[in-house]
């Protein structure tokens, strides 16, 4: 696992340190807690996501397709008609 | 500048729940996950893919958390070019947007504000509306074109 070096104020730190040890952390856990919530994923992560998503459906490419028209027409629908006229 | 693309909804919402399997629409999503597929995005479009993918009947079949689908957003982003169209210019007369299915009009404002772009959507509705005032490929044809496969 690749290290790297980081600097932080004074302050920063202490918070970081204080964070880690209220939540019975390592500041590691808590940098990569703090990754994930800047939106910061490994790329290998999204992609184990996107493959489970598909094999959740079962539906072959021809139902996903036609079941993310109908939901987007029916999205674009419902939008349009909360609009005032 | 390369080609641009403007990737409709149904595209990435089908690309999810058909992704891994011989799907054109999980090449797709893949490759402009990748980067390989220049595409514009604008923040309606972009609410508007997490809308589609919250609703409850996709939710039954991806079973994400709303985290997971903001993490797939946060990647597109990434590999997005960010347009802002202005909310309700008034439309070119020299180059008149077509009469859209109600609802679509967030679609038809990126592709006024980027006339080069091409939109790529699985709805025939709105590829017969739009065709002839920009360009239009269904999934398949992106793939073609770009050898995505």
């Amino acid at each position: 696992m690749p290290r790297t070096t980081i600097t932080l104020s004074d302050e920063r730190y202490r918070a970081l340190k204080q964070a880690a040890a209220r939540r019975g952390l390592t500041i590691t856990e808590i940098v990569d807690q703090a990754l994930e919530l800047a939106g910061v994923n490994t790329r290998e992560s999204v992609m184990q996501m996107l493959a489970e998503a598909g094999r959740r459906s079962g539906l072959t490419e021809e139902q996903a397709m036609r079941l993310a028209v109908e939901e987007t027409r029916s999205e674009r629908a419902e939008r349009a008609a909360e609009r005032p006229a | 500048m390369p080609r641009l693309f403007a990737v409709d909804t149904n595209v990435i919402v089908g690309g999810v729940l058909s992704f891994g399997r011989p799907s054109v629409t999980s090449l797709v999503l893949t490759a402009l996950l990748d980067g390989r597929v220049p595409f514009v995005i604008s923040a309606d479009l972009l609410a508007e893919y997490r809308r589609v993918l919250l609703r409850p009947i996709i939710v039954e079949r991806h079973v994400w958390a709303s985290t997971d689908i903001d993490r797939l957003l946060a990647e597109l982003t990434t590999a997005a070019y960010l347009r802002q169209p202005p909310d309700d210019g008034a439309p070119d007369t020299d180059d008149p947007p077509p009469d859209a299915p109600a609802g679509d009009e967030h679609v038809i404002r990126l592709l006024a504000h980027e006339p080069g772009a091409s939109l790529v959507s699985g709805d025939g509705w709105l590829l017969d509306a739009v065709r002839g005032w920009r360009d239009v490929l269904t999934p398949a044809e992106l793939v073609a074109l770009l050898g995505l496969g």
